[in-house]
């Protein structure tokens, strides 16, 4: 399967009752997922299933963004993010993502849950944009993937610790 | 072939067949074989397309209720993932996804919601976007707990960071002033210690400083009687004095009165003398002249011898009385002279007698002064003595207040120990609340 990775430049919105749901695999191979998330996406059942949830990652997220998703929800806790995903179409959506493990009858990690929310737009545009770029532009300007997805959580950690707040508190302060 | 039996119902292949099946029959009867087998295989197909339609159906059914078993178990992780179609059964398999998808949001979040209040993190509020009805409700009622929580644990905080403040400061000086007051009594301890035996020292001093002053006292009042004494007699020797002086010079002018007498007597027996004298030589004369007239001058001679005699026997006589006189000038100035020496001695001793009498009184003076002195002295003892007596009572209070004082501050100290372990353990505990 070829990875078409061209944008439409058209942003795709979802009612503010419903809610996007996909689970995983403890892989982030989608699981399940709900007919909002096949509207949004523009993807049948069929595709969706098994898929990588890569599938619909948009080139304008910052690589570290998932990688300290990553580490959050592998730690067993939840974590919120405003992310910018890519309908198959290449139409884009932003949704605001709480992503949670799911767990099994001894507390172990059985895979993976997200619920996205429509988010609010004032902090897209004020907050949110102008990290996500600079973020983007940390990672890029390394010629090797991962020193730059490295530096750019550098980047985060820095911006979080001078504003002396955790990741959680800045994303619920905007 | 999904997407035949995603379109088309098994209801409408079993319709279908029902159909072409009364139509073979009629073809059969009219004996029309072929046409007649031709639409049997038909419906026969349509049965079998509408059979496995019911089958695919069949597993949704059983799908959603296994689903629902386990949901109604407890497990929000089932979904029935696979639904490909819009048939109502794959509605209902929909349907039955959303709203697990909805308990299970809301079970997330009201979780994660409350997980973040025990660990007393405020702003993980459960998300009410796109939440519906109940759901949205017990949401609310939760986010308003989370709320009122959050207040009350902030005044709370507030309250406890005052309460911290506080208690540290009043536990520090509480510790501070126990440890100066357990100095001060160890300080008054060893003072009223010190106290006391300079106190008992002292009692015994001005015990021995009254006794000193009592004898002092008697021998002032003894030297003051000698001195009154003294001063009795020297008066009584100033006035025997300056009657001895009187009673010289009154001998002093009979003295003189007497040597005037002498002189006078002396002049008178001179005159006297003078006259026998010339008596005697008047009687010579009248003797001769009596020899001459023989005798009838004898008897005249008689008498002139006689006058003679007498005037011889008057100047010895006189002479006599001129010895006599010289002896009396003689003894008259000695007791003039002695008068004079008896005056200057008495005049001496009254002077002496005098200066005496002056010193005695200044020393009769500085007697009463010392007296006076001592007798003070000695109430000032006595009342030193009493206070020390005082001074020892208190003292020796003094002294066992300072030991309750000191057990007292052992006590605090101990006491303050424990509640600054108690308050900082209380602390601890809120801390933990909070
Ligand atoms: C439950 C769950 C939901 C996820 N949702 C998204 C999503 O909506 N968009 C997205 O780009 N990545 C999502 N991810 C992250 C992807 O797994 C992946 O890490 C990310 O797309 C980055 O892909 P890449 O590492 O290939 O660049 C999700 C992961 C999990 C576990």
């Amino acid at each position: 399967m070829t990875v078409d990775r061209s944008l439409t430049g058209r942003e795709r919105f979802f009612e503010s009752s419903d809610v996007i749901v996909t689970k995983t695999d403890l892989k982030g191979r989608i699981t399940y997922a709900n007919r909002t998330f096949l509207n949004i996406a523009n993807l049948d059942v069929r595709h969706a299933l098994n898929a990588p949830h890569s599938l619909i990652r948009h080139p304008d997220m910052p690589r570290c963004v998932f990688w300290l998703l990553w580490e959050t929800i592998q730690a067993g806790k939840e974590i919120f993010a405003y992310v910018l995903n890519r309908a198959v179409n290449g139409d884009h959506y932003w949704v605001f993502a709480h992503v949670t493990p799911s767990f099994g009858e001894q507390g172990e990690i059985i895979g993976y849950h997200s619920n996205r929310r429509v988010p609010r737009r004032e902090p897209i545009d004020t907050v949110i944009k102008p990290i996500y770029a600079e973020l983007l532009a940390v990672e890029n300007s390394h010629a090797n993937r991962k020193d730059g997805m490295h530096a750019a959580v550098v980047a985060l950690t820095e911006k979080l610790k001078s504003a002396k707040v955790s990741y959680d508190e800045f994303i619920f302060s905007i | 072939m999904t997407s035949l039996f995603s379109r088309f119902s098994p209801l409408l292949f079993i319709a279908l067949a029902g159909v072409l099946g009364l139509v073979a029959v009629a073809l059969a009867v009219s004996g029309l074989a072929l046409p007649a087998y031709v639409l049997g295989g038909l419906a026969l197909l349509g049965q079998v397309l509408a059979l496995i339609g019911l089958l695919r159906e069949r597993r949704l059914v059983v799908e959603v209720t296994a689903m629902l078993k386990r949901l109604k178990a407890g497990d929000l992780e089932a979904r029935v993932a696979r639904i490909e179609g819009s048939s109502p059964i794959e509605l209902l398999a929909w349907e039955a996804n959303d709203v697990i998808d909805f308990a299970d949001a809301f079970v997330r979040e009201a979780t994660a919601s409350l997980e973040a209040v025990s660990r007393q993190v405020y702003y993980r509020r459960v998300i009410t976007t796109g939440m519906p009805g109940a759901y949205r409700r017990g949401a609310d009622a939760i986010n308003a707990a989370t709320d009122a929580m959050q207040h009350k644990i902030k005044n709370f905080a507030a309250a406890r960071g005052t309460f911290e403040q506080n208690t540290a400061h009043v536990v520090s000086d509480l510790a501070t002033v126990t440890l100066e007051i357990g100095a001060a009594a160890r300080q008054i301890g060893a003072a009223a210690g010190s106290t006391t035996e300079r106190t008992a020292a002292a009692v015994a001093a001005s015990g021995e400083a009254r006794s000193n002053l009592e004898t002092v006292a008697a021998a002032t009042e003894q030297l003051n009687a000698s001195i009154a004494e003294i001063s009795h007699q020297i008066h009584r020797t100033a006035e025997i004095a300056h009657e001895a002086k009187r009673e010289t010079t009154e001998a002093n002018v009979r003295t003189q009165v007497l040597i005037k007498s002498a002189e006078r007597v002396r002049q008178v027996v001179a005159l006297i003398k003078e006259v026998a004298d010339h008596t005697n030589l008047i009687a010579l004369n009248a003797t001769i002249e009596a020899a001459r007239a023989g005798e009838a001058g004898r008897g005249f001679a008689v008498v002139a011898n006689e006058v003679k005699n007498l005037a011889g026997q008057s100047a010895r006589a006189a002479d006599e009385i001129t010895g006599h006189v010289t002896e009396i000038e003689g003894g008259v100035g000695a007791v003039s002279g002695a008068i004079k020496a008896a005056s200057d001695v008495i005049t001496a001793m009254d002077e002496a007698a005098g200066s005496i009498a002056s010193a005695m009184e200044e020393q009769s003076a500085a007697t009463k002064e010392i007296a006076r002195s001592v007798e003070q002295a000695l109430a000032s003892a006595t009342t030193v003595a009493g206070n020390m007596d005082g001074v020892q009572r208190a003292t020796g209070e003094t002294q066992k207040s300072a030991t309750g004082l000191s057990q007292s501050s052992a006590d605090l100290e101990t006491h303050s120990g424990r509640l600054s372990g108690s308050v900082g353990a209380f602390l601890d505990e809120l801390k933990k609340v909070i």
